[in-house]
C-alpha cells in the first residue's frame, strides 16, 4: 500500500517560497511575542500582585502576601509546595510524577506555573495598584 | 505492511526517547516522532498517516507509562490533527516538504493547547504558544529533513 503510493510521487520539493514566507511569519509573531511580553512585565513592575491557584478552572487559593504555601486540592489532599516572594512565585514540590511545575522556575505577572496532570495552574491576577489604600485599576493622570 | 510496522515501531522509540531529551519549556517535547507522520501524509496519504499518528501516540505512551494521562490526550489528538492538515495540505502545490510540516507543527500545537486549556481549565496556557511555536519550526525543519531522506532510503531499497 505504502510502497504503491510512494513510487508514484516523485518530485515533491523539501522548500518552496510559501515555506519561507510561512517560517518567517511564524518567526516575527515569536519575537514581537517576546518584545510584548517583556514591556507588559516591565509595565507592571511596581504593582500588587494578586497571586491565585485554580484547579480545573475553580479558584482554590489566593494572597497577595509573600511566604511558604501548602497547597491542596478540594478533598484535602496534597498537591504542591507554591513559595511567593511578592514578586514571583515558584514551586519546590509537587505530588505529581513530572514535576514540570518545578522545574518551570520562577514567574512574575504575565507568567503562569501549569501542572497539567493536576490540572493546576497557578498565575497572576490582573494586577491592581494602591494609591492612598485604595486599590485602583487604572489612572487618567 | 511491513514497512508500516516498522514506522510504528520507530515512530514509538523515538516518543519515548524524546521524552527525556531536554526542552526549553518544562514538560514540552521536540516532536521528532511527527517525521514519519509526515512521511506518510505527503508520500502516502491521509489513512496511513492517521493510523500511524493513533499507533504510535498509543504505543508510545504505554511503553512510556503515559497512557491516558491528561499529556496523552494532548498529544494524540495534536498529532491526529498534524497527520490531517499536512495530508490537505500536500494535495496543494503552494508548499513543500518543510512547508507542509510546518503547518502540521502549528495545528499540532494549537490543538495540543485547546485539550491542555480544557483540561486545566484557564485560557493562560496559551501565553506558551508563542514560544512553543517558535521552537517547533526547528522541529518542523528536522522533521522535513528525516522524512525527505526515509522517502530516498525507502526507494532506494
Amino acid at each position: 500500500m505504502i510502497r504503491r503510493s510512494i513510487s508514484g510521487t516523485n518530485g515533491r520539493t523539501f522548500l518552496k517560497r510559501g515555506d519561507m514566507l510561512l517560517f518567517g511569519f511564524i518567526l516575527l509573531v515569536g519575537v514581537l511575542w517576546y518584545f510584548w511580553s517583556y514591556l507588559d512585565d516591565i509595565s507592571k513592575r511596581g504593582y500588587e500582585k494578586n497571586l491565585v491557584v485554580r484547579i480545573q478552572g475553580e479558584e482554590i487559593f489566593e494572597t497577595t502576601t509573600p511566604g511558604k504555601w501548602v497547597i491542596k486540592n478540594k478533598r484535602g489532599e496534597y498537591v504542591t509546595t507554591l513559595h511567593f516572594d511578592g514578586e514571583r512565585a515558584w514551586v519546590t514540590d509537587s505530588h505529581c510524577p513530572d514535576k514540570i511545575c518545578e522545574m518551570t522556575g520562577k514567574v512574575g505577572p504575565g507568567g503562569s506555573i501549569i501542572c497539567v496532570p493536576n490540572r493546576m495552574i497557578i498565575e497572576f491576577k490582573k494586577a491592581t495598584r494602591k494609591v492612598n489604600g485604595r486599590e485602583i485599576d487604572t489612572e487618567t493622570w | 505492511m511491513v514497512v508500516f510496522g516498522l514506522m510504528i515501531a520507530v515512530s514509538s522509540v523515538v516518543y519515548v526517547v524524546e521524552g527525556v531529551v531536554p526542552f526549553p519549556v518544562p514538560g514540552g517535547k521536540w516532536g521528532f516522532s511527527n517525521f514519519l507522520v509526515l512521511y506518510l501524509s505527503v508520500f502516502s496519504g491521509f489513512s496511513d498517516a492517521v493510523l500511524l499518528a493513533i499507533s504510535k501516540s498509543l504505543l508510545g505512551s504505554i511503553l512510556s507509562g503515559s497512557i491516558f494521562t491528561p499529556g496523552f490526550f494532548m498529544g494524540f489528538f495534536g498529532s491526529i490533527s498534524a497527520a490531517i492538515t499536512q495530508s490537505i495540505f500536500s494535495k496543494f502545490g503552494f508548499f513543500g516538504i518543510f512547508g507542509i510540516s510546518l503547518i502540521g507543527m502549528i495545528s499540532n500545537n494549537i490543538v495540543q493547547f485547546f485539550i491542555g486549556s480544557i483540561l486545566i481549565g484557564s485560557q493562560a496556557i496559551y501565553v506558551l504558544l508563542p514560544l512553543v511555536m517558535t521552537l517547533g519550526t526547528f522541529s518542523a525543519l528536522a522533521n522535513a529533513y528525516l522524512a525527505t531522506q526515509t522517502k530516498k532510503i525507502i526507494v532506494e531499497n
